[in-house]
């Protein structure tokens, strides 16, 4: 199991459209993946519980992954926040 | 926020009639402009269209949240519709749609427009709630369904 950070990099923050491509992303992978803002943690591989958090630029997230291909899913969900989702 | 500051009953439309995406955008933004002054149903419409063409808003389980900005609008603004019969939309699990919350968003605002998409999430991630608004056959009751669930553990805390 991995457990690690994130920080949310685009202006608009964790919008539909941007959870759309993250979801995109996680979907791709085997592994059971979770995002948690500290209040609550819900399903990385759903548009809409991903706007449960409702997270802005800069905020930070907790994500767990777990299963074979968890290394890969990482590095894939690091690369999308990095071009920050293709946004500003 | 709660689904009352986003949505008003002129804006609940029961058992609209479908057909295409395109055909279903287009009815949407006359229903929408026939009640709101502040825009005309060309720039809803060419707005939605544009926000769709970087990606569905179909988020699965036949719900879909078309939503765009809308520049010099006073404050978000929400539409609710449920379909007479299902549409496709080429909703992220391929499956028809027949639930749509449109959100018109004023521009610049970025927690507004969170909180608001929070709010969404929060009601159709429940499967109580999505089958209220379907159980619903007039637009009173589809506004009533929608704004008589509560999110009892946000509105506690």
């Amino acid at each position: 199991m991995i457990n690690t950070t994130i920080t949310v990099p685009n202006k608009a923050g964790l919008h539909a459209r941007a959870a759309a491509k993250l979801v995109a992303t996680t979907s791709s992978f085997q592994s059971r993946i979770l995002l948690g803002n500290g209040e609550k943690t819900v399903d990385g591989k759903s548009i809409l519980s991903l706007m449960l958090l409702a997270a802005p630029q800069g905020s930070e997230l907790n994500l767990e992954l777990e299963g074979v291909d968890e290394q890969d899913a990482l590095q894939a969900i690091l690369d999308l926040i990095q071009e920050r989702f293709g946004e500003e | 926020m709660n689904m009352h500051s986003i949505l008003n009953p002129e804006l609940a439309f029961c058992n609209v009639p479908g057909g295409s995406k395109k055909r279903l955008l287009e009815t949407s933004a006359e229903l929408i402009a026939e009640k709101v002054d502040q825009v005309n149903a060309n720039q809803i419409y060419e707005a939605l269209i544009a926000r769709e063409q970087l990606g569905s808003t179909g988020l699965g389980n036949g719900i879909a949240i078309p939503h765009c900005r809308i520049p010099r609008l006073k404050e978000t603004i929400g539409c609710l519709i449920k379909l007479e019969s299902p549409v496709d939309f080429d909703a992220v699990d391929k499956q028809p749609v027949d639930l749509l919350f449109f959100l018109l968003v004023p521009e610049n605002t970025l927690a507004g427009h969170l909180e608001a998409l929070r709010t969404l999430a929060e009601h159709f991630t429940n499967p109580v709630f999505c089958a209220n608004l379907r159980a619903a056959q007039t637009d009173i009751e589809l506004f009533e369904a929608a704004t008589a669930f509560m999110q009892d553990k946000r509105e506690a805390g």
